[in-house]
């Protein structure tokens, strides 16, 4: 299946959870989808992380300007040791990448901390009234549930609500950020412990430089593989 | 070097007291003097608040660029960068950020604490300057007690000096039992 596809599928329920991605892949996908609903279709688009949303800039700005991925990083992180590098960026392709998200619907909130989720999520649901949201990805269900004591029921049964009001979609991102085996172990759990509440659930894995093989859980025993090509 | 900072680096391990606001414009002019104008390697270790808001600060006290047009082109996700009427000097601000990569100053940040910071990070820094804000958090988030993490700042090999950060709030509540060089900058 192609990346048209997979997204439109990942886009066809009101709430996706897409689970168990290492980092890499994370961002990866999370980019393709800010990329494709914010700066390419221009649709009101909201990410809240966990994490440090600097990756996902870098590879935005790398999409937009075709400018390499790990030299935008350099720029964006210039105190870093490896920021020490001969090649200089095109300054014009950089800043013009910059001007075109700062005139997109592309909206970003890094949250420090996980435990003040339930207070969050009340504040964001005000407000999405009046927003609006086309898409909204929230980074990182795992580290929500496990800080926030937060009840999904509840959660999920809200923005339920807010998907038919306002026709927002939402997606959950899952994982952990750890060494590969430990990663694996504990997403497959992470993974079949969210999909009794919902049915679009999404298991992501085996991701390498080269592709990205997307599982749907119910293809997990059958062959439901499909790819998506590489943006770094 | 200016005398006031050559004083901070009398000791091993200098704790400053910023008595009123103005901290990070200090923690700047510490880099700038340090890292660009003494070529000492420093490195600024944020604990609890995300390095991009130093790097943005250096940038601007560095290119003369106003900080909150900077912010619009390093954070352009935001809802105040939506506004496009603030351009930037191309040539100024991406010059600015090569002279930072090319220059003696290191930033990492972190949010989480743990005593990895103590035991693996710190060990193998080399430094000549270690900046460290803050104190409180360095402190309270770790399981290491005051005494023992100083211990382990004296002992680091291969950094020169340790600066650590905090304010006169954060200095009572932690009721440091030992006595340390404390720098007081500013008025009561």
């Amino acid at each position: 299946m192609d990346r048209d596809k997979i997204i439109k599928n990942i886009l066809s329920e009101n709430i996706t959870i897409i689970a168990s991605l290492p980092l890499g892949g994370r961002v990866s996908l999370t980019t393709e989808l800010l990329y494709d609903y914010a700066i390419q279709k221009g649709k009101k688009t909201f990410f809240i992380t966990l994490e440090k949303s600097t990756y996902n800039l870098a590879l935005l700005i790398s999409k937009i300007s075709k400018l390499k991925a790990d030299l935008i990083f350099k720029y964006l992180e210039p105190c870093l040791i490896s920021s020490k590098d001969d090649i200089k960026i095109d300054r014009d392709k950089y800043i013009a990448a910059i001007e075109k998200i700062r005139r997109s619907n592309l909206y970003i909130e890094e949250l420090d901390d996980a435990s003040i989720w339930n207070w969050y999520l009340d504040r964001f649901l005000e407000s999405i009234e009046e927003e609006k949201y086309d898409l909204v990805i929230i980074n990182r269900l795992d580290m929500i549930l496990e800080k926030s004591k937060c009840n999904i029921n509840r959660m999920l049964s809200k923005l339920n609500e807010a998907s038919r009001n306002y026709k927002t979609k939402f997606i959950f991102i899952t994982g952990v950020n750890k060494q590969h085996d430990e990663f694996e172990l504990k997403d497959i759990k992470n993974y079949y412990k969210l999909k009794k509440y919902l049915k679009n659930v999404i298991l992501l894995q085996k991701i390498t430089k080269s592709e990205l093989e997307v599982i749907n859980y119910w293809n997990l025993y059958e062959v439901g593989r499909f790819k998506l090509k590489e943006v770094n | 070097m200016k005398d006031k900072f050559k004083e901070l680096l009398d000791n091993k391990v200098t704790l400053i007291n910023v008595k009123e606001r103005g901290k990070v414009d200090l923690i700047l002019e510490l880099l700038e003097n340090f890292s660009i104008k003494n070529n000492y390697k420093t490195y600024l270790f944020s604990l609890g608040i995300k390095n991009t808001y130093y790097n943005n600060a250096l940038i601007s006290k560095l290119s003369g660029i106003p900080k909150k047009i900077i912010q619009k082109y390093e954070y352009p996700y935001l809802g105040i960068s939506k506004n496009n009427k603030d351009k930037i000097d191309r040539e100024k601000y991406i010059k600015t950020i090569e002279n930072i990569q090319n220059s003696n100053i290191y930033m990492s940040d972190t949010i989480i604490f743990n005593e990895d910071i103590v035991d693996y990070i710190l060990p193998d820094m080399h430094e000549d300057i270690l900046i460290i804000d803050n104190l409180y958090n360095f402190i309270t988030k770790s399981n290491y007690s005051e005494t023992e993490i100083f211990k382990k700042l004296n002992k680091t090999k291969m950094i020169d000096n340790i600066i650590l950060f905090t304010n006169n709030k954060q200095l009572e509540s932690l009721n440091l039992k030992n006595n340390y060089k404390i720098v007081e900058i500013g008025n009561d």
